[in-house]
């Protein structure tokens, strides 16, 4: 940090943030549907998926590397699981 | 060189692809993005035009009673005793529509919507399916009206539309450079803002266009891949003939009996389609949703015997292998309706950006080859209005005249633009090759 001013990272800016929007258009998508089927989803899934998606948005408007490295993460975890039954 | 043009070899080719093939279906996937954005909102526009152009009033349906409409089934089957197949659509409104193939005047069936006031077992109104405008939004994002291979030509516009999102991607970091995410440079020229929105919204939005593009070409392709690897429908069933087709249309059907197996066999389901058959099968074919599912609407079913009520198939998609799954996702990923009103409000909004990318794309390439005598804003003007003009006038047509009229307006159109296209394509191409061989004769003396 210079001056008050976030430095510039290329690593952020060319490859993280598009990974983390890129799961962030996901993220929205799902969590609409999770809240519009919420009398068919338990609270502690709509609750995890509300926290991973809402951890992801907040590092990308932040650009905090490893918060958007480790929702990211935790989202695809939340996501494949999803995929393969483990929350039905 | 530019600024902005990558120097590397790879990027160089991605930078061209995007440049090229976003030039060349620009047009297609704007129009696309515009009735795509439309499209989504299909059910609530015609419940709109129901509501306003036909008076029919709407309230919600009980959940615990079963929908009444065999007096006015019965009523149109004896109106059009030679009617073709007939379907009834549910959903949670008191208003079901029954669909009739009946004889048109000139040869063939054509489709008429009957809207049946399922707490008074009423007939309230009447449409032409086929010149409605319902109809216009979905034939023209599904093949813009073209019949013979407009459905083709918009799978190939996914394609397009997949190809330059993914080289976008691969250019990104070459045309950002020091720029930060999401900064939009102010008091420059147009072009460099343009540029600007053109980088921020496609990389905001890159996952849902590759999702839309990639749905949207298996949509599109669909019938030509399936008939090409010979991929068969996973739900279909094909019953028996057992009956002439005379005796099965005029099997009296109890539509409580069907209600009440439809519920002890398949408790989850809400029946959207039922398909009585007519011709011989004797069968009631009842598809429907499951609730929580992102899968395309109706996709279960159960068939029942008229005779009986026993069902002699059925299809759950929670209890189908991964490859079912994956063949009916496709079309609720593409039109989103999994999610409610608030998802699609999301996915016009997210689906709009395909078309501005295309519009900001062309007016950068405009811009950019400005110095070489080019007008970009009477291009701009001239390519929207003409745009708008197309999908007014067919719109027009189609409601006012008719579907087949219009569908024949649309194919000339269509098909003049694409071959004038190519030809362009083609003497451009060779004009430059020309142009670049005399400048190295020249050169070499």
């Amino acid at each position: 940090m210079k001056n008050g001013k976030k430095s510039y990272s290329k690593q952020i800016e060319h490859y993280i943030l598009p990974v983390g929007l890129f799961l962030l258009n996901i993220g929205i998508i799902h969590l609409i549907h999770t809240y519009y089927n919420h009398e068919i989803k338990s609270t502690t899934y709509i609750l995890v998926v509300t926290l991973a998606v809402l951890a992801l948005g907040t590092g990308i408007y932040a650009k905090h590397k490893n918060l958007i490295i480790v929702s990211s993460i935790i989202y695809m975890i939340i996501f494949v699981l999803q995929l393969l039954g483990f929350f039905s | 060189m530019r600024a902005g043009k990558p120097k590397n070899k790879t990027k160089k080719l991605f930078w061209h692809v995007h440049h090229w093939v976003g030039l060349y279906t620009g047009i297609l996937i704007g129009i696309l993005s515009i009735t795509g954005a439309l499209a989504v909102f299909i059910p609530e526009i015609d419940f709109l035009v129901l509501k306003y152009k036909y008076n029919v009033s709407f309230s919600e349906s009980s959940t615990d009673e079963m929908p009444r409409f065999s007096r006015s089934i019965d009523s149109l089957t004896s109106l059009y005793p030679n009617h073709g197949p007939f379907s009834l659509i549910l959903d949670n409104s008191s208003v079901a529509r029954a669909d009739v193939s009946i004889e048109s005047p000139t040869g063939g069936f054509e489709r008429q919507s009957f809207f049946i006031n399922t707490n008074t077992d009423q007939v309230v109104a009447e449409r032409n399916y086929q010149n409605s405008l319902v109809n216009y939004l979905r034939q023209m994002h599904v093949r813009l009206y073209e019949g013979y291979w407009g459905r083709q030509l918009v799978g190939i516009g996914g394609i397009a539309l997949a190809i330059v999102a993914i080289s976008g991607l691969m250019i990104y970091g070459n045309f950002m450079k020091k720029q930060t995410w999401p900064t939009i440079r102010k008091n420059l020229k147009l072009r460099i803002v343009m540029a600007d929105w053109h980088k921020i919204l496609g990389i905001n939005s890159l996952a849902f266009n590759v999702m839309i593009a990639l749905t949207g070409a298996w949509l599109g392709l669909q019938p030509w891949l399936m008939r090409s690897l010979d991929i068969k429908i996973p739900n279909r069933y094909q019953a028996e003939i057992i009956k002439t087709p005379d005796m099965d249309r005029k099997t009296t059907i109890d539509w409580n009996k069907v209600f009440h197996t439809i519920k002890t066999e398949f408790p989850d389901l809400h029946p959207h389609y039922i398909t009585p058959s007519v011709n011989g099968e004797d069968v009631i074919t009842i598809r429907g949703n499951v609730s929580g599912q992102v899968y395309e609407r109706a996709n279960n079913i159960i068939i029942l015997s008229k005779s009986n009520y026993k069902p002699i198939f059925q299809y759950d998609i929670r209890e189908q292998p991964f490859s079912h799954k994956f063949y009916f996702i496709q079309e609720a990923l593409h039109f989103g309706d999994f999610g409610g009103l608030w998802l699609k409000v999301i996915y016009a909004l997210l689906g709009l950006t395909s078309g501005f990318l295309s519009i900001s794309g062309f007016v950068i390439f405009l811009f950019r080859t400005k110095d070489k005598g080019g007008k970009p804003w009477k291009v701009i003007f001239l390519y929207s209005m003409l745009v708008v003009l197309f999908l007014v006038a067919i719109a027009l047509i189609s409601l006012f005249i008719g579907y087949t009229q219009a569908s024949f307006v649309a194919g000339i159109l269509i098909n003049i633009l694409l071959i004038g296209l190519c030809i362009y394509a083609i003497l451009k191409y060779f004009i430059r090759a020309y142009r670049e061989k005399r400048k190295y004769d020249n050169s070499r003396g």
